[in-house]
């Protein structure tokens, strides 16, 4: 079965762990990174979904976002916050959306789903 | 010619000899013995007066002759008021009674000076003794001993009561009592050569006394009674047995001795034929003793002459030369010698003849006479000593000193005069004779010479400043007083100036008034107002820059019924302050304590500012307030700035607590939230492990490990941040920091040596801080450490941590340096969601910076030399309050 493949990153290891388990409890491959810098070196090839912390050292979700936009602009993305004032102010650019944190594992997948379906379609 | 001249010829003593000369004729003979005559007729009307008379005292015939008024004399303005009834009382008896007129008096002359003269006059009878007319002389008698002493007196007075007699013939008809005091008088007359005044008792005819005034003459006849040494009186031996060709000149000298009591007549050889008799001489000789050649040579031969013996020694060769040479030429003999009185002693007088011609124009004769002028030259003698003591006093004296005539030209410049500014008399004398002031500044000229002018113009006394010139050339201030000199009638006679040098003190007063106006600029320019005040608080002087403010001046206070003080308060300042400045004042009023006081005032416009007055009291020598100096300074702008600052800090301290509270609990909820959102991403995938078909229950359980595992991690955090912000039970103390440093190092000793980094701690001793909550304190500074062991962790090498603590200023700071990999975003570190670490909440700098800030100090990072990162944070310090 050819799973789709997740882009994680969060500073936190812990709040990285406990994504890479929800989505592969989904049935999602993931690929996990500590920072914004680690993915871009990585690179997003083969990634069709990227769910990212916003609040980390050297370049945030914000600025990853923005980066990758330039390449990949349909790639959907996903910024997960602690704040309210964040979600509330900033708009969704592109696919993707904002999460906020501590947020319903089904809504993540819901929205994942959702993500990945019209981008299939 | 060594009869002294007598000068009441009136005594009766002399018989009337009858001659045939008008009293024109006579008034010239007298003319040209004294210089000037007068003649009148019967009436007193004058028929003649010697031109030069005339011209000397401003008169002419006709005015004197003008009848201005009923029974006053024309006359009468050339007579001193004080003078003219005594005078004319006496000129109209004389013309009634043909008695010998004889009197002083002030006369007023030409020049508007009031002069002395003795005024006499001679009848001229006929045949019969009816009187046809008058002759007589003034002679200047303004030879006085003392001036000032003489005063207007008929010298005949003494004769009203008994006319026809000599009252001093007899001492019988003086009072016993006043016999010594008259004799007195009369002796001191006669050996002094002084006119004595003196007052008797005089025998009335009905037996009573009666006091009357008298004046003996030098060689008068009382003598006779007082003086045995000349008791030749009336001897019958002085005219000549024949008269020769001298008859008119014997007319002329008895003409001469009814006006002077003495005269002579000699022959154009110088052979006497008449001589006054010698009743009223001191020297006793007959005509033969005055005749006989001394040694057998004729006088105009070069012969001495008898009446030589009767002159000093020194005086006789010159007088017999003089005598001679006129005789000779027929020119006037003037000369003064010295005649040998019977008692022995020298007495000068002034000896005059004339000769008489007959109709060839060829001499017949000399008349003549001699003028006792013994007082006069003595006078004179004294006069010129004086006035050399005088001239000597004033050239000593170290003022400058000057005198003009009464129009003002210089006639005197004293020695320093002189010698201080270079200046002669003729120096300081215009051409024109005024005063050139050549000695004055050019620029003080103009208005020196007006003040000057007008000084002699109106007699005001002159003062003036100015500039004069030194003989070096330059010039110094100085005062010039004059005052005029004035006669007993107020004319003026003479300026008299001294000039002072006053330069020291003009330049020291300008440099004074210059110091007073700097002063007084620097009061009103300064940028403040200024306020002087009476020991009471009355306000009595206000610079312009609070009137301008206040828009009204102290005068205007005056009359409200309350002081300027209460009336400034309750007008300007502010209903709100006005108490509590009027108390303040009271106090230091009271007190003499400095005043000082922020209040509202209200400007001129009627807006009231904020302004700022101190007072301060002024005291004297002994500590009494002698004034009291205030300043006001519109600190309105400031204030009001002040306020709006305090505003800012206020807010921005709000702002702050309520940004840090805001950051805290962001960070807070971002440290809870982190485990809760892995527990509940673990819990949907246990879930979906569960649900999956089929289950997969390993995955399951392992996902329920780890929820447990988060779920702990979260309660954690809770209790961790809970032990951070539990309020220490404990009162903040003042507790070492030293102490607290070192109990948290001693804290983190195991793990830095388990992580072998090395911990050096160094700090002054004695730091005490201002009571601090310890526990929170180390808290701040477990945290620092804590991050810094971490970052020091991962380099391989210097593995040091340095924990300094030292004073700065009032603050003591600690500083946490490591040699770590530094700090990346310095600015950010403090922000929420900004954590750099594995591990660990990294609970936050920002909470640290609030617990730092709610000590009153601050917190911040640096970078650290060469390598790594500093913390810093500090804390105030106990200020000791000795201070």
């Amino acid at each position: 079965m050819n799973r789709p493949l997740v882009a994680i990153v969060d500073d936190d290891p812990r709040v990285l762990a406990s994504l890479e388990e929800l989505l592969e409890s989904a049935g999602y491959a993931t690929c996990s990174f500590l920072s914004a810098e680690a993915l871009l070196a990585h690179g997003v090839e083969g990634v069709e979904v990227l769910i990212t912390d916003i609040g980390m050292p050297g370049a945030d979700g914000f600025e990853l976002r923005d980066r990758l936009r330039q390449e990949s602009p349909e790639l959907p993305m996903f910024l997960i916050t602690g704040r309210h004032e964040i979600t509330d102010q900033g708009r969704p650019h592109g696919k993707g959306g904002f999460l906020r944190k501590p947020f319903d594992g089904d809504t993540l997948l819901a929205a994942l789903q959702d993500a990945l379906g019209k981008r299939q379609a | 010619m060594a009869r002294s001249a007598g000068t009441s010829g009136a005594d009766g003593s002399s018989p009337d000899k009858p001659f045939d000369i008008s009293a024109l004729d006579a008034a010239k003979v007298v003319e040209r013995i004294t210089g000037n005559a007068w003649a009148a007729d019967a009436e007193g009307v004058f028929t003649y007066v010697t031109p030069a008379a005339l011209a000397f005292f401003g008169i002419t015939l006709d005015s004197l002759n003008a009848t201005p008024a009923p029974d006053v004399f024309g006359w009468r303005r050339s007579i001193h008021p004080e003078d003219y009834d005594a005078a004319t009382a006496a000129w109209r008896r004389c013309l009634e009674t043909g008695d010998h007129y004889n009197v002083e008096y002030r006369m007023l002359r030409a020049t508007g000076v009031y002069g002395w003269v003795r005024s006499t006059g001679q009848p001229i009878r006929d045949g019969e003794g009816s009187i046809l007319g008058w002759y007589g002389t003034v002679i200047d008698a303004d030879l006085r001993p003392e001036p000032g002493e003489r005063r207007a007196e008929n010298v005949d007075d003494h004769l009203v009561s008994q006319p026809a007699q000599n009252p001093l013939r007899s001492m019988g008809t003086v009072h016993p009592h006043d016999r010594p005091t008259v004799e007195q008088a009369a002796a001191r007359a006669f050996f002094h050569g002084i006119p004595q005044v003196s007052s008797y008792r005089q025998l009335q005819a009905d037996g009573s006394y009666r006091w009357v005034e008298f004046r003996v003459e030098p060689g008068y006849g009382i003598s006779v009674d007082v003086d045995p040494a000349v008791a030749r009186q009336d001897e019958p031996w002085t005219i000549a047995a024949s008269f020769g060709e001298t008859g008119d000149a014997v007319q002329g000298a008895l003409a001469i001795e009814k006006l002077y009591g003495g005269a002579w007549a000699i022959d154009a050889t110088g052979q006497f034929t008449y001589a006054t008799p010698t009743a009223q001489t001191s020297i006793a000789m007959t005509l033969e003793d005055l005749n006989v050649l001394l040694d057998g040579k004729p006088f105009l031969e070069g012969g001495r002459q008898g009446w030589q013996r009767g002159t000093h020694p020194d005086d006789s060769e010159r007088a017999g030369e003089t005598l001679r040479h006129a005789l000779r030429t027929g020119e006037d003999w003037n000369f003064e010698y010295r005649v040998l009185r019977a008692n022995g002693a020298f007495v000068w007088h002034r000896a005059a003849a004339r000769p008489t011609r007959d109709e060839q124009g060829r001499i017949t004769g000399w008349y003549g006479t001699a003028l006792d002028i013994d007082v006069y030259k003595r006078t004179e003698t004294a006069l010129r000593e004086r006035e050399r003591q005088l001239q000597q006093l004033i050239d000593t004296v170290p003022s400058l000193i000057w005198s003009t005539m009464a129009d003002g030209t210089p006639t005197y410049v004293s020695k320093p005069f002189t010698e201080a500014t270079g200046a002669t008399l003729e120096d300081i004398t215009a051409p024109d004779g005024s005063a050139s002031l050549g000695v004055v500044h050019p620029e003080d000229r103009a208005a020196a010479r007006d003040a000057f002018l007008q000084s002699v113009e109106t007699g005001i006394p002159y003062v003036q400043r100015y500039r004069q010139r030194r003989a070096d050339g330059t010039y110094r201030w100085t005062e010039t007083r004059a005052q005029p000199l004035r006669d007993e009638a107020g004319a003026i006679l003479q300026w008299y100036g001294v000039s002072s040098d006053i330069h020291d003190m003009i330049t020291t007063q300008q440099a004074l008034r210059e110091r007073e106006r700097f002063l007084w600029q620097l009061v009103e320019t300064l940028p403040a107002m200024i306020d002087c005040a009476a020991p009471d608080g009355e306000p009595i002087f206000r610079s312009q820059q609070l009137r301008e403010f206040l828009g009204y001046d102290l005068e205007q206070l005056d009359g409200t019924g309350k002081s300027r003080l209460t009336g400034t308060l309750d007008a300007g300042v502010h209903p709100d302050d006005v108490a509590a400045v009027k108390q303040a004042y009271a106090r230091s009023l009271a007190t003499g304590e400095p005043y000082a006081r922020r209040h509202r005032l209200r400007r001129f416009d009627g807006e009231y500012r904020w302004v700022e007055t101190r007072a301060a009291p002024m005291r004297d020598p002994d500590g009494a307030i002698v004034q009291w100096n205030v300043i006001c300074l519109d600190i309105d702008g400031e204030f009001k700035a002040q306020e709006k600052l305090s505003q800012a800090q206020d807010s921005l301290a709000r702002a702050n607590q309520a940004a840090s509270l805001a950051e805290l609990s962001a960070s807070i909820a971002h440290e809870v939230n982190q485990p809760l959102a892995a527990v509940m991403n673990y819990s949907s995938a246990c879930q979906r492990w569960l649900t999956a078909e089929p289950p997969n229950i390993e995955r399951a359980q392992k996902t329920l490990e780890r929820i447990v595992q988060s779920a702990d991690s979260a309660a954690d955090v809770v209790s961790r941040i809970r032990a951070l912000f539990k309020r220490s039970t404990d009162k903040r103390d003042s507790t070492a920091l030293g102490s607290v440093v070192v109990e948290a190092r001693d804290l983190l000793s195991e793990e830095a040596s388990r992580r072998r980094i090395r911990m050096d701690v160094e700090g002054e001793s004695g730091l005490k801080l201002v009571p601090f909550d310890r526990v929170q304190i180390q808290q701040v500074l477990v945290n620092l450490m804590r991050n810094g062991i971490d970052a020091t962790a991962s380099v391989p090498d210097e593995r040091i941590l340095r924990i300094h603590a030292y004073r700065a200023g009032d603050m003591v700071k600690i500083e946490v340096s490591d040699r770590g990999r530094g700090i990346q975003f310095p600015d950010k570190i403090f922000e929420p969601f900004f954590t750099t670490k594995d591990q660990g909440m990294g609970m936050g700098l920002a909470i640290s910076r609030s617990i730092v800030e709610s000590h009153g100090g601050q917190l911040w990072a640096e970078k650290n030399e060469p390598r790594g990162a500093r913390f810093i944070f500090t804390l105030p310090l106990e200020m000791t309050k000795t201070a």
